[in-house]
């Protein structure tokens, strides 16, 4: 390409583009920091206005998602590192417990529902694990089988 | 996963007036229904012409799934002239352990059915917006004039447990325009509604009594104009229904135990009640897990070009690329190729937002007479459309729909895992210790709850089930009774579209009968 100085200088390449990035840019701020009013369409309260567009939109606000998946991988330091601070968290949490039952001191009541839901949420889990254990070495499927039965069920008709 | 806004007022017209089933929407959803139906029957006829009475010589499965389409399309240019009809679902033939979305290209390697084969036919069409999809169970017997027996084993399980689903949801959701008849039973806290746990409740245990599970990815949806679930990479507004997952087979196996699990944080659906005037759509599978002796979880695999490979249960070579796509509406992008604009505009103006398969795009579909010629011409046809699809499916205008197949997991294997959710470990690393379910059945039909004569219409899904004797029973005396209220004079009134008479190959006639 010829450079800036020379007698057939792109100019008209040039002033293009300084156009596009100077619209880009206040396209993008404008996406970037929402100028609307109160009273946009986006209001639930806002009654439309004839000048609305009525096209479709695409949606960019939140959207929930419950059946995300991570990606995210813990690492095995990280993954002992939690489970270790997670151990003595607990046994701060229980001694607290226990010292406020011996003095019955108030305490933040946010820390107390913190340590119940999580020692119960562990036993179930732990519990789960443990009968589906002994179920899977102890192969007694028997609560899991359908015994047949001596009459049957017979659906359909003898033809094609 | 994207999420489509629309004006509040064009909200209000699109989601609830147009929904509102009088005269003109429940004409256009019978109409709908009977072209499926009469789909569904011409394609069980080319089966048992050529498999079981041997009247007519043995196509390749693609061709079948041509000619279906063709008869639809050609139906569907004849009703409502003036408004969107379109297939909703090309026609697919879902073999032994595919669970969903293969149906062949003309170009792909031939395919035939074999003695003994389980094959799922499921299709649908829709007529200015309002669908009406439907699936069917078949078995490919020995040729003859008639079954020499009734199909035994894990099979038929399957078949016969899904043939008393079909009757109890159906008698399930009429009970909502009836309320008063609703067995004491199984009223609830609520009085006499129809809860969405309660339909839950009914098709595990139906499922439970003849050794099945409930395979996930199952679905009882209300279905609304354009809304009938047809693009699932889209996430959808206001919707109301029950989708099957892993987590409700683990939460059945604790069950068993007396125990439940308290610490899973996925968030459960809503709760709902079935309510007069929608329209439902049923789509369940169910797999008998009777051959395996391990405890575990019937799960499914989406596969490709390359897993599909690993994954062949017989000597056979199928194509697993996804045959069937549908547009993303959301994705803007201007091509750079001719032929992937041409194409994009195509496809925009003939399908919207419904699936449509590569041969939708020659100019000679629909067939009209079924000659070679044309299935040549056809088949000339995917070089081009071939070409620009790559690009348009790059930029993801277009999404293909990926071909699912059924596995088990055993649990021993979810156990050695560091978590015991089936939604929180890492899938990819248990498929080594999958196995593949081959036995399963699918039956899927659409109903409509009409308030204003207090009557079921079921627009599709008229078709018994095959002949098949399992060796287990219903011992449920409220599922017994909730058959028999179904179509009884003091039950369910239930009115069933039926399937029209294909006057000529390719040719039927459109006259609808209901009873």
């Amino acid at each position: 390409m010829p450079s800036r100085n020379s007698i057939n200088k792109p100019k008209d390449k040039m002033l293009r583009n300084s156009h596009a990035s100077s619209i880009g840019k206040k396209r993008a701020s404008r996406t970037r920091e929402s100028t609307r009013s109160a009273t946009s369409r986006y209001n639930e309260d806002a009654l439309p206005r004839p000048s609305d567009s009525r096209s479709i939109a695409v949606y960019t606000g939140n959207v929930s998602n419950p059946t995300h998946l991570t990606t995210n991988t813990l690492s095995n330091k990280k993954a002992k590192k939690l489970a270790r601070n997670q151990k003595y968290v607990e046994k701060r949490l229980q001694k607290d417990l226990d010292d406020q039952m011996q003095t019955d001191e108030p305490k933040p009541i946010n820390s107390l529902i913190k340590l119940k839901t999580k020692v119960k949420g562990e036993n179930s889990t732990e519990k789960i694990r443990k009968a589906l254990w002994g179920v899977v070495n102890g192969n007694d499927l028997s609560m899991f089988k359908v015994s047949p039965q001596a009459n049957g069920t017979t659906v359909g008709v003898q033809s094609f | 996963m994207n999420q489509l806004a629309v004006h509040k007022d064009d909200e209000n017209r699109l989601l609830k007036t147009k929904n509102v089933v009088d005269d003109i929407v429940l004409d256009k959803y019978r109409t709908a229904g009977h072209i499926a139906e009469t789909g569904m029957s011409y394609a069980i006829d080319l089966i048992n012409q050529m498999y079981h009475l041997q009247s007519q010589p043995i196509k390749p499965i693609s061709q079948i799934c041509l000619m279906v389409d063709s008869l639809m399309a050609k139906a569907l240019q004849r009703v409502y002239t003036k408004s969107e009809n379109n297939i909703s679902k090309p026609t697919c033939f879902n073999v032994n352990e595919i669970l969903s979305n293969y149906s062949p290209e003309l170009d792909d390697p031939i395919e035939v059915f074999k003695e003994g084969d389980v094959i799922t036919i499921s299709l649908g069409v829709s007529v200015d917006g309002y669908v009406a999809d439907s699936s069917h169970t078949l078995v490919i017997y020995p040729a003859g004039k008639k079954p020499v027996g009734p199909l035994l084993g894990p099979k038929a399980d399957a078949i016969v447990a899904n043939h008393y689903i079909k009757q109890v949801v159906t008698s399930l959701l009429g009970l909502s325009l009836v309320p008063e008849k609703i067995p004491v039973e199984i009223q609830n806290d609520y009085g006499r509604q129809v809860s969405s746990k309660l339909l839950k409740t009914v098709v595990e245990s139906i499922a439970e009594a003849f050794n099945c599970r409930v395979v996930p990815g199952s679905e009882i949806r209300v279905i609304r104009r354009f809304l009938s679930g047809q693009n699932e990479f889209l996430q959808e507004k206001g919707y109301k229904g029950i989708k099957w997952t892993e987590a409700d087979q683990e939460a059945l196996i604790l069950s068993k135990l007396g125990l439940e699990d308290t610490t899973n944080t996925n968030i459960k659906p809503a709760e709902f009640f079935v309510a007069p005037g929608e329209v439902y759509q049923v789509n369940v599978t169910v797999a008998s897990i009777d051959e395996f002796s391990e405890l575990g979880l019937v799960t499914t695999e989406e596969l490709n070009k390359y897993t599909g490979l690993n994954n062949k249960s017989s000597d056979s070579n199928m194509n697993m690329d996804p045959h069937i796509f549908v547009r993303d509406f959301i994705i803007n992008y201007h091509l750079k190729l001719k032929s992937s604009r041409s194409m994009l505009g195509k496809i925009d103006k003939a399908f919207s937002v419904f699936p449509f398969k590569l041969s939708f795009l020659s100019e000679r579909f629909p067939l009209q007479d079924n000659t070679e010629e044309e299935i040549e011409a056809v088949k000339k046809s995917f070089t081009e459309s071939k070409f620009g699809l790559s690009e348009v499916l790059n930029h993801n205008l277009i999404n293909g729909k990926p071909i699912k197949i059924l596995k088990y997991l055993p649990v021993k294997s979810i156990l050695g895992e560091s978590s015991i959710r089936f939604n929180d470990v890492n899938a990819l690393k248990l498929i080594k210790h999958e196995s593949i379910v081959p036995t399963k059945s699918t039956e899927s039909f659409s109903v409509v709850l009409h308030e204003a004569n207090n009557e079921v219409v079921q627009l599709t899904g008229s078709q018994g089930p095959v002949f098949c004797q399992s060796s287990y029973q219903l011992q449920n005396v409220v599922i017994d009774q909730l058959i028999r209220l179904l179509g009884d004079k003091y039950g369910v009134k239930l009115k069933t579209v039926r399937a029209g008479a294909v006057v000529s190959d390719l040719r039927m006639e459109v006259k609808m009968e209901t009873d």
